[in-house]
């Protein structure tokens, strides 16, 4: 076992699609002798690019502030470990720093995209009723999945005896509100980090962000700002998946 | 893997818990979670975990300079027209701040708040609009008893 794990550590890949791209860089490199293979490998390995989806470009300050992210809530309501993410309080209203939310929803949207184009599996959650059919609407649209209803505790906890047979767990969530509709933190965010699954959330002035992965402060509770993030959030897993075919056909 | 991993999530972060995984061959490295590569790339800008210090940074009041006029303008005048409507693209000034732009045009320092006042609501009239001041008007008294003083002072 020992063995084959130093074998496979250095150049092996996981990724079937990235192990095709190798031998087509190599196959383009022999081709076209000008250019250097390194080089090339460098610029074609999609964990090497910064922006390799352009997802970048989506979020745009100006279109979150005009979609209401930057309101909080009361500042009473306030979790303290919120308090980095904050511009200030107007009238005992929290504000949102925007110029801090931009660059991280940005790497949300990176690692989102990466996900699912090495073909991992989505699961948007909300609980909040306004906006879920909304939320379901669009993970049916782009091929996710997602999880509206109420958490059972057993839902990845104990997958198999309530499903009843063996299921495939997501491999990244994405919370659009990472609280119940009683105000308390999301069960499935503490069942996410038990069961070793990164967590993407939008989380307000008045969330626990510690245990999300990639949390990206901003308002979770205006209808047009939530509007927003499921635009965003679609067109990424689009580019995403528009990039794997792309580039699986490509290869043959 | 889920099987493997331990079941407590409050110590360190689930990069960590897979990385000992690795580490202690546990779990192969073929068999590693899709995302290990990505985080291991683009880490989080914090690490996600439960046990950590609570920040000591001071939320700051957001306030303006004009914020003082603002609160005479309720104590002075009664609410009309919208104060801010968050339903509609409107991308217009509101009265209340136009009343409140014209007062940063027109205050100098030799002049009194009052006066200040007055001039802003003459040429509101003049454009045809105007506010209407509440019975106990606060800036109304504050100029009667000015000359008083004044007359007071010189005798």
């Amino acid at each position: 076992m020992s063995g084959s794990h130093s074998r496979n550590l250095p150049a092996f890949r996981l990724l079937s699609t990235t192990r095709k791209y190798l031998s087509n860089i190599l196959n383009l490199s022999q081709s076209n002798e000008s250019g250097n293979v390194n080089d090339r490998l460098q610029q074609q390995d999609p964990l090497d690019h910064q922006d390799y989806f352009q997802v970048r470009d989506l979020v745009s300050l100006e279109t979150m502030f005009e979609s209401q992210c930057h309101y909080g809530h009361h500042q009473d309501c306030r979790n303290e470990y919120m308090t980095p993410y904050l511009f200030g309080t107007r009238c005992n209203i929290d504000i949102i720093d925007l110029e801090k939310t931009v660059p991280l929803f940005q790497d949300a949207l990176n690692v989102l995209a990466h996900v699912v184009y090495r073909g991992g599996i989505v699961l948007f959650v909300s609980r909040q009723k306004m906006t879920m059919h909304r939320v379901e609407h669009m993970a049916k649209h782009v091929g996710e999945f997602a999880h509206c209803r109420q958490w059972n505790s057993g839902v990845f906890t104990n997958t198999e005896q309530i499903v009843g047979f063996p299921t495939r767990l997501p491999d990244l969530c994405v919370f659009l509100h990472s609280q119940t509709s009683a105000v308390m933190p999301h069960p499935g965010l503490v069942d996410c980090a038990k069961l070793l699954i990164p967590t993407i959330g939008i989380v307000d002035s008045n969330c626990d962000p510690r245990l999300v992965s990639y949390p990206i402060p901003a308002n979770d509770d205006s209808f047009l700002s939530i509007i927003y993030y499921l635009k965003v959030f679609e067109n990424t897993v689009k580019l995403a998946k528009q990039k794997r075919q792309d580039d699986l056909l490509a290869e043959k | 893997m889920t099987m493997a991993g331990s079941r407590v999530h409050r110590h360190g972060t689930i990069y960590k818990r897979v990385e000992g995984l690795i580490k202690s061959e546990a779990l192969q490295w073929k068999d590693r979670p899709l995302w290990f590569d990505i985080w291991k790339k683009f880490p989080p800008q914090v690490e996600p975990k439960e046990d950590r210090p609570v920040p000591n940074v001071h939320v700051r009041k957001i306030l303006y300079p004009e914020d003082m006029v603002r609160a005479k303008m309720q104590e002075v005048y009664e609410v009309t027209g919208t104060v801010k409507n968050l339903r509609t693209k409107w991308k217009g000034k509101s009265k209340n701040q136009l009343f409140v732009e014209e007062y940063v045009r027109l205050q100098k320092p030799g002049l009194s708040v009052a006066e200040v006042f007055r001039q802003v609501e003459q040429e509101f009239r003049a454009r045809g609009q105007q506010f209407i001041r509440k019975p106990k008007n606060v800036l109304h008294n504050a100029e009667e008893t000015e000359p008083q003083n004044e007359e007071s002072k010189k005798s």
